[in-house]
């Protein structure tokens, strides 16, 4: 009799607990082992900030066959890491829940049913006190678990170079390792019978080389030419650092770019913006909640149009999410208003496929435009790890962007040149010497009082900005257009930015089936807009039609489209800190098509 | 060194110091350094910060740039750790040197690139129309102990009237191989009477020949005697 072919594998799992990075952890770690599986995976935190005052931290689906694209509900499987968490789970997510307690978490707990999760508990316990009575052991276990509980064909070799935070991989530490494969074999004899569902079709594909979208954005910034990069070595900011320095071969290391970990982020910027001055193509690596301390080395690399890259990272520390919203408020402001608002630019990324290009055009966007260019990236979405890595940096690298005939023949540093683009020249160039300062200046570069001067250099620079409009027009933006529809024969727009664009894309997938037909228009320039499409669409569409998704609570995108090119539609908020589902942003084409 | 070429339509082409300003003297003794030193221009990098103390390149050939506080002596770390054919100079008053730059320099002493930090402490922030800087937090430590401490590996001291020894000074600096720094007393004659240049070269006495170069500590109580201004090199610490 032939053997019958298991059922392909599509789970959703949630993992909870107090606030913490245990959740965070695990979360990490199955979902690279998922990916190394051969599972494809998307998985989706939700920073402590967040979650603190939810029930869910981390949620991930795995599937063997069709790539998921946002987790779901209802959840298959959900871990709860502390005793008490499971208890503050909504009904629906308890069903199924099997606690496992951390190493400092109190007695046993009994859900409202009665049954207590002891028999979990106890091992889980054990196994992390014997490891190293961390957290990490704890985050190790529970992966674990869920590994053995997915029946993952999971080798040692699997686990050897994942990172977490700071601490050493699992090489380095068996402890960890221990931790790991205690509970996994635990979970695959205990569960066997007790777990009445079973999940086939998982088959190992050790190539797949797990990244993450700092990984990804790190290859972005070295196809760049980036050769200098600073930041305060703990955290997100920390994590970046060390996806640049294990990007780097160890040839590669002291020759083409230097990774520095700075004292404060102003340190950092400050060293950063010193490099570019040089000559020295540099980033800066910020929080988001500390992009107010780069400031004013932003605005004066602005001013004395010196090309300097900061990538943004918002990461755990953010309350609400989406491209705006900062727990310092500043991002927006910083990089949108003031007198020299018009020679920055503004990229973003959530989405791990497209991090490594567009960390590679905002690079470009610094240099050609001699401005500083600002990345931010979101760190929340893991989307999808199995099918990222497979790209190749392939048809990523193309021919610099030339700059105008004739601009190199001006004299000045800061000549009033038609493109607002004048001859860049660094220190060491015999006959440029120029002054460079955030207080505006002249075309030498002297610092002026006249209303004539300021007035023709902001000019110049707005020149710029429109030059940098005009050719980034074509390539920042993803448009989920099929077959040969045109712009016009959609019945809705849907606009989002950063972390919306998976979740937009399923719920347009959804509502196609429901016949409402959808145009996805997703930014990666939030500035400069694609200004000649949105014009298109806001004179296509009515106000009725043209969804807005923020990811905050002020509505920021919508409120930028309607400064840029007066484009006003519905605008869709969240308020709670948690992110869009697709099931929601469904539910809103579904009477958005009903009000038609 | 040639002047800055004068510009009718920039009229902050020059430094456009009160006319019996100190820094003046601290102008014309980093030009002697380089002149003697025949630096070409383009290899000349100043960073400067805010104040009069941060316009004293405006009166330099070669390349500028201008900060905000506090990021002075960060930039021209930055810029002297990748660039190593330029020579780097940063510019600030001791106010700068003293508030918003107390963290860059300590963590630009730590990292020690080869660059010369020029202080002009004339004991006042005149642009804020006359605060002392001695009623700061970091009040009793001067300058010059504040750069030992800050691990820098040179750190001379001197008057800028005394434009012929800070030149000597300000070369050395220059030519050493390490993070350098150079405390010049100077006299902001629009606020602060009592630091005129008469008053400084009546305290103002030569580092004794029997201190050690690179005796920090010595170096360190030499620096915390308020009541001398020094002449000379009070620390030159040996390469590793
Ligand atoms: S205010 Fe004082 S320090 Fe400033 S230029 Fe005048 S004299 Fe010199």
């Amino acid at each position: 009799m032939p053997t019958p072919t298991p059922p392909p594998l599509n789970v959703s799992i949630a993992l909870c607990g107090e606030a913490g990075a245990g959740i965070l952890h695990a979360g990490r770690i199955i979902t690279v082992i998922a990916a190394r599986c051969g599972l494809l995976v998307s998985a989706e935190e939700m920073p402590p900030r967040e979650f603190q005052c939810s029930p869910v931290a981390f949620r991930l689906r795995v599937a063997s066959a069709t790539p998921p694209r946002t987790p779901r509900v209802p959840v298959e499987l959900c871990i709860a890491l502390d005793g008490g968490a499971s208890a503050a789970l909504p009904e629906g997510l308890r069903r199924g829940c099997f606690c496992i307690l951390d190493s400092d978490a109190p007695e046993p707990v009994a859900e409202p049913d009665g049954r207590i999760v002891e028999w979990v508990r106890a091992p889980i316990r054990r196994i992390a006190l014997e490891a190293s009575a961390s957290t990490g052991a704890a985050a190790f276990g529970a992966a674990g678990i869920v590994c053995g509980l997915l029946n993952l064909t999971v080798e040692s070799d699997m686990l050897a170079d994942i990172h977490i935070g700071a601490r050493e991989p699992v090489a380095f530490n068996p402890g960890l390792g221990k931790a790991f494969f205690d509970a996994f074999h635990f979970a695959k004899k205990e569960f066997e019978s007790k777990f009445t569902r079973r999940f086939e079709g998982a088959h190992s594909n050790r190539e797949v080389s797990v990244t993450s979208i700092m990984d990804e954005a790190a290859r972005g910034l070295f196809v760049a030419g980036i050769r200098y990069v600073c930041g305060t070595p703990s955290g997100t900011v920390g994590a970046m650092l060390s996806a640049v320095a294990r990007g780097l071969s160890p040839g590669r290391r002291a020759s083409e770019c230097r990774v520095e970990s700075a004292e404060t982020p102003a340190i950092a910027a400050g060293l950063a913006l010193g490099a570019s001055f040089g000559g020295v193509p540099s980033t800066i690596v910020v929080e988001s909640s500390r992009f107010s301390e780069v400031c004013e080395a932003v605005a004066t690399a602005s001013v004395a149009e010196i090309p300097l890259h900061v990538i943004v990272l918002e990461g755990e520390a953010v309350i609400g999410g989406g491209f705006g919203a900062t727990e310092a408020g500043g991002l927006l402001s910083a990089v949108f208003s003031g007198p020299s608002q018009s020679t920055r630019a503004l990229f973003s990324v959530a989405d791990h496929a497209r991090a490594a290009r567009i960390a590679f055009e905002s690079v470009k966007a610094s240099e050609e435009f001699q401005l500083p260019s600002v990345l931010l990236i979101q760190d929340r979405a893991a989307n999808i790890l199995g099918i990222a890595n497979l790209r190749n940096m392939d048809g990523l690298v193309r021919p610099a962007r030339r700059r105008p005939a004739g601009v190199f023949d001006a004299a000045y540093r800061y000549e009033t040149a038609p493109t607002g683009i004048s001859a860049m020249a660094v220190p060491g160039d015999p006959g440029m010497e120029f002054a460079a300062t955030p207080r505006e200046h002249d075309r030498r570069g002297l610092p002026v009082e006249g209303g004539k001067l300021r007035e023709s250099m902001q000019m110049k620079r707005l020149r710029k900005s429109e030059t940098m409009r005009h050719q980034l027009e074509s390539s920042e933006f993803s448009l989920n257009v099929t077959g040969d529809l045109e712009v016009e024969d959609f019945e809705f727009v849907a606009i989002g930015s950063g972390l919306t664009s998976e979740t937009i894309s399923e719920a347009v997938a959804l509502a196609s089936r429901e016949s409402i037909r959808i145009l996805h228009l997703h930014l990666f320039a939030i500035k400069p807009l694609p200004r000649k499409l949105f014009l298109r669409i806001r004179d296509r569409f009515e106000e009725r039609q043209l969804l807005v998704f923020d990811e905050n609570p002020m509505g920021e995108l919508a409120a930028w489209l309607k400064l840029e090119v007066g484009l006003v539609g519905q605008s869709f908020k969240r308020a709670d800190g948690l992110p869009f589902r697709a099931h929601e942003v469904l539910q809103r084409f579904r009477e958005a098509s009903a009000r038609r | 060194m040639k002047p800055a070429p004068q510009d009718s339509t920039a009229p902050s082409a020059s430094p456009n110091w009160c006319a019996t300003c100190g820094h003046a003297g601290a102008l014309g003794a980093l030009a002697r350094a380089l002149v003697a030193m025949r630096l070409p221009e383009e290899r000349l990098v100043c960073v400067s910060g805010p104040g009069c103390a941060g316009k004293l390149p405006r009166g330099m050939r070669g390349y500028r740039l201008e900060v905000p506080a506090g990021l002075t002596l960060t930039v021209a770390a930055g810029l002297a750790m990748q660039r190593r054919d330029l020579s780097v100079v940063a510019i600030a008053g001791d106010m700068e040197a003293r508030t918003a730059g107390l963290l860059a320099l300590h963590a630009v002493g730590k990292r020690g690139p080869k660059l010369l930090y020029l202080i002009l402490d004339n004991g006042i922030a005149a642009q804020s129309a006359g605060s002392f800087s001695e009623a700061l937090p970091v009040a009793g430590a001067g300058c010059l102990e504040l750069c030992i401490q800050a691990n820098f590996a040179f750190v001379a001291s001197g008057i800028a009237a005394d434009t012929e020894s800070a030149a000597t000074f300000i070369r050395e600096a220059m030519e050493f191989e390490g993070s350098a720094a150079v405390v010049l007393r100077s006299a902001c004659t629009t606020f602060h009477d009592e630091g005129s240049d008469l008053a400084m070269r009546a305290s103002m006495q030569a580092v004794p020949r029997e201190h050690p170069a690179d005796d920090a500590l010595g170096a360190l109580s030499l620096a915390r005697r308020s009541d001398v201004v020094w002449s000379g090199v009070l620390l030159k610490r040996r390469r590793s």
